[in-house]
């Protein structure tokens, strides 16, 4: 019985002379939610699509057991991916719908389950008055909301989530970090996500990954996320401050990014 | 009474607007409009090295046109260069070479323009089986293939994390489209057949609704412009490859106009 859902070990990933990241090692267990926090340039979109395999690199990173290279076909259906965004030509003629259905096609999941899942997520989602919609018509928040969707037909075991709230307003955050909650107490998805939203990690995450081009904290947040860590991952420059907006004990009331 | 020539020139023309336009619409999809103007300009030496090789040239022309399509993919896969910068380069040193090659032949020298702007009315009838030949297998792969080129067409990281062998499946994409370029050379010319792959597949794309439509429009303003144009060469003794591209571009006019009146609507 493996309990591991996600683990890197040594993982460097070089561009030329460039050093993305260096010597990247973590665990995530199955059930919990991770966040990578960190700068821009930091290497976290790289660190999620090397895990992908979407990028070469050194080192060993395994998702429920395997590297990408050794995934069959239907290991992948165990793992959801939501990337920043789409990259279609704007105005290019192609519905949500048609999305949905070609990014679901020929995978190793019944017709059945897959018009059930997609019936579920599109009303949890909101995306049910969208479908009909072209892409090039949707809001970067929207195109964010199809795409989790997308990963939630196949009801991975996994989910990896490049900066998932990346066009998403406030109201949208708290939202999403809900439904995250959500799915993964119903379904026990493991998470792993980008975030550039410091405040929300010590409510949500169970397990923190600072990063930038290597592994600066790593544990959970309440033991990691010191004052001291976010100013050596961020600079000086920044100090961490009480969210005056959020509910005392709400999910976002330990730390805000302030530019001094 | 249809002249058989015609009847030969309308099944060529059909058959070659038919996958034109279906591959256009990924052509588009993937921006690589470029693409099919290397390859045709590439099938230029493949006619020059089938003269010289008393080989066929339309055969020469599908290998060589083919096998440019492949490197293209291979410079794309591994080059730190952008799709515009290798057709760059590519495109005027396969045409250099057509033209040099074809100064060695010594005996009957191949009429340059009728390669350049097309002449379907030299479409033999061993033309006509090779492009249905041709025209069957790259259909039928096509539509196996369908939904995975979509898929990639659309965004090849999924396709990647959904276990999908995406280098391959691109392969035989640019295979297809390489074949798919050739055949429309006989019927557009060097030239011209890049039209037919962007123009139906553009006007599509400017008030299509969906993806099943864009394709289905596609298809049919190709067709329509191929038999309108095939038959105005003929009634008015004008070229038929040229004939045919204005009305493709007629047509993406109206399209164009239609879609920004809906624009400001």
């Amino acid at each position: 019985m493996i309990d591991s859902a996600i683990s890197v070990k040594n993982f460097s990933v070089q561009f030329g002379n460039f050093t993305a990241l260096s010597d990247v090692s973590f665990e995530i267990n199955k059930g919990e939610i991770a966040i990578i926090i960190g700068p821009n340039g930091a290497g976290k979109t790289t660190l999620i699509k090397a895990i992908l395999g979407l990028i070469p690199h050194n080192g060993e990173a395994q998702i429920l057991g395997k590297s990408a290279r050794e995934m069959s076909k239907s290991d992948w259906t165990r793992v959801g991916y939501v990337p920043q965004t789409i990259d279609l030509p704007k105005n290019f003629p192609f519905t949500v719908d048609e999305l949905l259905k070609f990014s679901t096609s020929k995978a190793l999941i019944s017709e059945k389950d897959k018009h059930a899942r997609l019936e579920q997520f599109s009303s949890l989602e909101h995306i049910g008055d969208l479908r009909q919609k072209l892409i090039g018509e949707l809001s970067g928040g929207q195109i964010q909301r199809v795409l989790i969707a997308r990963s939630l037909m196949f009801l991975p075991d996994v989910m990896l989530l490049d900066e998932p709230l990346a066009g998403i307003d406030m109201a949208g955050e708290r939202t999403f970090y809900e439904f995250i909650y959500f799915v993964r107490e119903k379904y026990g998805i493991t998470f792993l996500l980008i975030s550039h939203d410091v405040t929300v990690v010590s409510k949500i995450a169970d397990k923190v990954l600072c990063l930038n081009k290597k592994l600066f904290c790593y544990g959970q947040p309440s033991e990691v996320l010191t004052e001291d860590k976010i100013k050596e991952l961020y600079g000086s420059h920044f100090g961490v401050f009480a969210h005056k907006t959020c509910p005392k004990d709400g999910p976002c009331n330990l730390y805000k990014e302030v530019e001094k | 009474m249809i002249p058989s020539f015609m009847v030969r020139v309308l099944i060529a023309g059909i058959l070659a607007g038919i996958l034109s336009a279906i591959i256009g619409v990924f052509v588009v999809l993937r921006r690589m409009a470029f693409f099919a103007h290397a390859v045709a300009h590439a099938s230029l030496t493949g006619i020059a090295i089938g003269f010289i090789t008393n080989t066929n040239p339309f055969t020469a022309a599908l290998a060589f046109g083919t096998l440019t399509g492949v490197l293209i993919a291979s410079l794309i896969e591994k080059s730190k260069l952008f799709i515009d910068t290798i057709i760059g380069v590519l495109l005027p040193f396969t045409m250099a070479l057509g033209l040099i090659i074809i100064g060695f032949i010594k005996s009957y020298k191949p009429d340059i323009m009728s390669y350049l702007f097309g002449d379907i009315l030299a479409v033999s009838t061993h033309d006509i089986y090779t492009i249905l030949a041709l025209t069957v297998v790259t259909l039928a792969i096509l539509f196996i293939l369908f939904d995975e080129i979509t898929l990639i067409s659309l965004d090849e990281e999924w396709a990647t994390v959904r276990g999908l062998n995406v280098r391959i499946i691109n392969y035989i994409f640019y295979v297809l489209l390489s074949v798919i370029v050739v055949i429309g050379t006989k019927v557009v010319g060097i030239i011209l057949v890049s039209a037919m792959i962007v123009i139906p597949a553009a006007s599509s794309q400017n008030i299509a609704r969906s993806f099943k439509e864009t394709l289905l429009l596609s298809t049919i303003f190709s067709v329509v412009s191929v038999i309108a144009g095939t038959a105005i060469s003929y009634f008015l003794n004008l070229p038929t490859g040229p004939a045919i591209v204005v009305l493709m571009s007629l047509i993406f006019l109206i399209t164009i106009l239609v879609h920004l009146k809906r624009v400001r609507t």
